[in-house]
Parts: structure tokens; C-alpha cells; sequence
């Protein structure tokens, strides 16, 4: 009897099992949320496969309320034998939820078999963290398992991924990557920052044959790239009519503000030096809004013009246009305006040479400017940035619509020679030209 | 003004557009029509009432939520309850749980949220054992349903 009651007292005060199954199944969903929320899941984040593994074990009501709770169950996260095992358990509880998937797995066969094991339900993933993790001894084992499985093995429908990232992996080839993201025709979010692959800059020769491949990624808003030939592998390729956000990592950087640049023309070793990489960067991020170049303390350039000249005209053979070059027109082959968004060049260490109404005009030939010809003497151009026409001595100003350049920033030791005359040039055309000098010469971040 | 009626018959008259915070009574407001009978609500308590009136009068003014909202919405922050609704919600557990289920009742969108969310976070963080302290629940698995749950949970983590 005694027992009877202090049970009834018990039941009594165990105040949340008098929520109905569809609040409490809403509270646990509630409780895995954070962790859902990030952008970029972490491998190291367990809170959300805790919580869901947690909230199953309290009491039989609970248990059974969790398991029919099939949102409880979409983050898979597979690193190894153990966590395979429960993925299929897991998969089995989701009912048509859409599943966000990581895989952090350096072994080859546990590769495969995570494949298999999600294979029945790639219509319902929609968000895919490949880490093949940085280990050099399967290195390999990697490459051949994107190679000749995983892609294939991904590829054989159509599939709802939004969001893509692979970390670590290195591709035999970018066309196993391209050929996969073809089919992705959902895909609003890819990074493959940290990923590399084994071919070289792309030649001459193949950017012109690379029109026949190109393909189409309409619902792409943001890209994640490596300052790598993979990174220029991809975007000499794809038509990204949304893409208005992209962000280029370089090795050991922290994840850089979207849409920025910084070139450091004194990087040593074989990190991109500006001399002779500007017009590949330039090309892997044409929504560029924020550009800092650092010349070098003793400029190797041929010129220190040679910058400007190289940010016009580079777009031959692209697959633009993105988001960022904004037209009536379906089609944009070669726009004017290289980099139509930026809004800020900052222009550090600069030399005393340096002219900077140079911005102004895109076709000085290099050999005039070398004879320190300015833009009067040039009978017909156009602009690189704010698309004035030169034309039989006179100066004609067109709509700007595609010009969004606002601010120069010049530092250096000393003012260049023609500073005052080209501060005067660009603020007539409504850009805030800004300068510091002297103090020491300025050695720049470094790309790490 | 409207009147409404509790399960333990105490009336209360509130302004109507405080009392359609709720859609069940801004729907029986629409269906019946202007009238001065009390408003029965048989499922909610006086002492309950009391409080879902005083956050419906503190947010009578808030936007309506949008009719659509995104389908992850229950994935909100659950940290995400404002300072006042945090005050407001401190409260024993039987009163919590009381303007959840009063909430659910009368369809105060906000206002069960902020009940879930909160009850969400009491449980977040926390290991099964102390979830049943926490909530006074009994563990009722068997001896066998615990260990093939140990087992499955294992499962759970590579190490």
C-alpha cells in the first residue's frame, strides 16, 4: 500500500511527463538545435549526437517519443567502425527528414562502407562534410577513393545536397570534382578550401578549351576555394549566375571575410606572389569587394603599374557571369569593369613610382607607360574601374553602373612622384583618395 | 472587453486584443461574434491563467508571427528567450509545465516556445540520470532494455 502511494506521489510530481508526445518530441528537437544551426559543423562538436543519444536513454515514454522523433536523428556523423555501425540504426529512424551527413574517415574500406551505408538515402542529404583527414599515410587510399568510388557512387541520381565540403582530400583531377557537382544542381554552399589536387595553373590552351566543359550551378551563392590550380579548375568552369559570395584560403589562414583579397607581392617559397599570379586570383574571385596589395620592399614587378594593367581585360574565356556582374544582358562574355564590386584598394608599401590615376584606364600599353607617358597623352581608352572614355583629347564620363570603387588607400615611405595629380584625377570621378607616409617601410601580414 | 472563464470558475475580463494573443479564443471571437457571455476555458487554471494573460498583456503589441515560417523553426536558438520572457518563465516546475500545456491550449505560438525552449535548456548538457533528478522520472527500462541501450550507445562514439 505504502508503496502504491508513494509511486501515485511520484507520478504526480514528475511534471513534464504530462506533455503530450508532439510537445516533448518539439523540446528534444529543441535541444539538438545548436549544433544544427552551424554553418560549418565541426567534427569535434558532439553535443547534438550526445543530446539525441542522451535524451533516448531516460525512461521508456521518452525513448519511444525520441525514436519516432525522426528529426532527432538526421545528423549523421560517421568517424569510424562504431559510429558507422549507429549511422545505419540512425538512418533507419529518420523517415524522409533531410540528413546532414560528416564523414571524417582515413581508412579506405570504412570510405566504401560509409557509402554504401548511406547510399539509400543520398535523395534525403543535404548537407555533406567529407574530411579525408590530414594524414599522409592514406593520402593515397584517399585519392583513389574519390577517385573511382566515391564520386561515382554519389553521383548515380539526383541528389538535394545544399550544402558541400570536403576537407583534406586531394584529387587525382578536378574534372572527377566537376563532373560530380554537375549533378548537384541544389547547391547553395561548397567549400573546398582546404583541399588541393595534382595538376599544375591552367594553360593558355586549355582555358580556351575549357568553354566546351563548362557547367552550370544555378542555385551557387557561396564558395570556399584554396589558392590553388584546383580552385581555377573549377572556376574556369563553372557558371554560378548567384555566386556572390567567395572566400580564398590560404594555407594555415583562419577563414577570410568573403569577397576580399589580400596579395602580398613579398610571399616568398611557392605561395602566389603578386608578379605573377594577380590575374589568377583576380580571376578566382571576380566579386572581390575589398583588394589589398603589399608591394614588395624592393618591387619585383616589371612595373609598378604592371598591377593595374592586370586588372583589366583578364576575363577572356570565363564563365561569367555571377552575381557580381550584374547585366540585362543573359550573357557577359568580357565585361569592362574587371572587378565591378570593389569598393576598397588598398595599395601598401607602395613605390614612388607608382601613378595612381593608372587605375583610371585599363589598355596604357606596358612599353608607354614605361616611358612615363600619362592619360592625356592616350588618345582612346577605357576605364578599368569607373569607365571614363579618352576620345579626341576630351574626357567622357558614361554611367557607372558597374563601378563601385569608392576609396583608395595609399601607405608607403615616401609619396609617389605624381601623387597630388592623381588624387586630383580619381576625386574627380567621386573616388575618396586616402594617404599615409613615411615611418618605416611596412613588411605586411604574411599569407599565414 | 472580453471575459473569460476558468476551469476552476474565476473570471477574468481582459482587453480583446490582449485576450487574441491566442487563437483558439480570436477564433471562437470570430465564430460566435460580439456577445457579452464569458468565454469558457475549462483546461486552464485561475493561478495559469493569470500568467498567460500577464505575458499576452506584455506582448500585446509584438508582430504576429509569420504564417509560414521555415520548417526548421523549432531549431532556433534555444538560448534565444528574451530577458523579460526569462523572468517571466522562472517559475516551479508545475507552473511551467502548466502554461506549456496552457499555451498549447489556447495556441500562443510565442508563448509555448518560450516554455519548450526553456525546458530545452534545463535538459541540455545534462546526463540521463540527472535529466530524471532534474524532472523526477522513473527509470522503467528493464534490465535488458538497459543494456541493449548501453550497447546502442556505444555504438554512438568512436573513441
Amino acid at each position: 500500500m505504502a508503496n502504491v502511494q508513494s509511486a501515485a506521489e511520484e507520478a504526480v510530481s514528475c511534471y513534464i511527463d504530462r506533455l503530450p508526445f508532439e510537445l516533448l518530441s518539439k523540446i528534444f528537437v529543441m535541444c539538438t538545435a545548436e549544433s544544427s544551426l552551424q554553418k560549418s559543423t565541426s567534427m569535434r562538436d558532439h553535443l547534438d549526437h550526445t543530446s539525441t543519444v542522451v535524451i533516448s536513454s531516460v525512461s521508456r515514454r521518452w525513448r519511444c517519443i525520441a525514436v519516432a522523433t525522426g528529426r532527432l536523428w538526421t545528423n549523421i556523423r560517421i568517424v569510424g567502425q562504431n559510429t558507422l555501425h549507429s549511422a545505419r540504426t540512425w538512418i533507419t529512424r529518420t523517415g524522409s527528414y533531410e540528413l546532414h551527413v560528416e564523414c571524417a574517415l582515413s581508412e579506405w574500406d570504412l570510405v566504401v562502407d560509409a557509402v554504401d551505408a548511406l547510399k539509400p538515402s543520398f535523395d534525403t542529404i543535404v548537407a555533406l562534410n567529407i574530411d579525408m583527414l590530414r594524414d599522409d599515410n592514406y593520402v593515397h587510399g584517399c585519392q583513389d577513393c574519390l577517385k573511382f568510388s566515391l564520386f561515382p557512387q554519389l553521383s548515380l541520381g539526383p541528389n538535394r545536397l545544399r550544402r558541400l565540403q570536403f576537407q583534406n582530400a586531394k584529387f587525382p583531377s578536378a574534372s572527377a570534382l566537376r563532373a560530380f557537382l554537375a549533378t548537384c544542381k541544389a547547391l547553395k554552399h561548397l567549400d573546398i578550401s582546404s583541399c588541393s589536387s595534382r595538376e599544375s595553373w591552367m594553360s593558355g590552351i586549355e582555358s580556351l578549351g575549357s568553354r566546351l566543359e563548362w557547367f552550370a550551378m544555378d542555385e551557387l551563392v557561396e564558395l570556399a576555394l584554396p589558392v590553388a590550380p584546383l580552385a581555377e579548375r573549377i572556376r574556369r568552369y563553372l557558371i554560378a549566375p548567384h555566386l556572390a559570395r567567395v572566400s580564398l584560403f590560404f594555407d594555415c589562414q583562419q577563414k577570410p571575410a568573403s569577397n576580399t583579397l589580400l596579395i602580398n607581392e613579398s610571399s616568398d617559397g611557392d605561395k602566389p606572389k603578386g608578379c605573377h599570379r594577380i590575374d589568377e586570383l583576380l580571376l578566382l574571385v571576380p566579386e572581390v569587394e575589398e583588394l589589398t596589395f603589399i608591394f614588395a620592399a624592393k618591387s619585383s614587378c616589371l612595373d609598378e603599374n604592371w598591377l593595374f594593367s592586370h586588372l583589366t581585360d583578364t576575363f577572356l574565356d570565363y564563365p561569367l557571369p555571377t552575381a557580381s556582374f550584374v547585366s540585362d544582358e543573359d550573357w557577359w562574355p568580357q565585361p569592362a569593369t574587371v572587378l565591378p564590386r570593389l569598393h576598397t584598394l588598398r595599395l601598401l608599401n607602395v613605390p614612388t613610382r607608382l601613378d595612381i590615376r593608372n587605375l583610371l584606364i585599363d589598355d596604357i600599353p606596358i612599353p608607354l607607360a614605361h616611358e612615363g607617358l600619362s592619360v592625356d597623352d592616350v588618345a582612346t581608352s577605357h576605364a578599368a574601374f569607373v569607365l571614363i572614355v579618352f576620345h579626341d583629347g576630351k574626357t567622357v564620363r558614361l554611367p557607372r553602373p558597374l563601378s563601385a570603387l569608392r576609396n583608395v588607400e595609399v601607405v608607403g615611405y615616401r609619396k609617389p612622384s605624381k601623387w597630388s595629380q592623381g588624387v586630383a584625377a580619381l576625386e574627380a570621378t567621386g573616388i575618396k583618395v586616402t594617404g599615409t607616409f613615411g615611418g618605416q617601410p611596412l613588411t605586411g601580414p604574411h599569407w599565414c | 472587453m472580453i471575459n473569460l472563464t476558468t476551469s476552476d470558475n474565476e473570471t477574468f475580463t481582459v482587453d480583446k486584443k490582449v485576450a487574441e494573443k491566442s487563437v483558439l479564443i480570436k477564433n471562437m471571437l470570430e465564430d460566435v461574434g460580439e456577445s457579452d457571455q464569458a468565454i469558457p476555458l475549462p483546461n486552464v487554471t485561475a493561478s495559469v491563467l493569470k500568467k498567460v494573460l500577464e505575458w499576452c498583456e506584455h506582448h500585446k503589441d509584438d508582430p504576429a508571427p509569420p504564417e509560414n515560417e521555415d520548417k526548421d523553426d523549432t531549431r532556433k536558438r534555444t538560448t534565444d528567450i528574451s530577458e523579460w520572457d526569462q523572468k517571466f518563465i522562472a517559475v516551479d516546475q508545475e507552473m511551467l509545465f502548466e502554461i506549456i500545456l496552457a499555451a498549447n491550449y489556447l495556441d500562443i505560438k510565442a508563448l509555448l516556445d518560450v516554455g519548450c525552449k526553456t525546458v530545452a535548456n534545463m535538459i541540455k548538457g545534462k546526463t540521463p540520470e540527472e535529466i530524471r533528478k532534474l524532472f523526477n522520472i522513473v527509470n522503467d527500462f528493464t534490465p535488458e532494455e538497459e543494456a541493449q541501450i548501453k550497447k546502442e550507445n556505444e555504438w554512438a562514439e568512436d573513441r
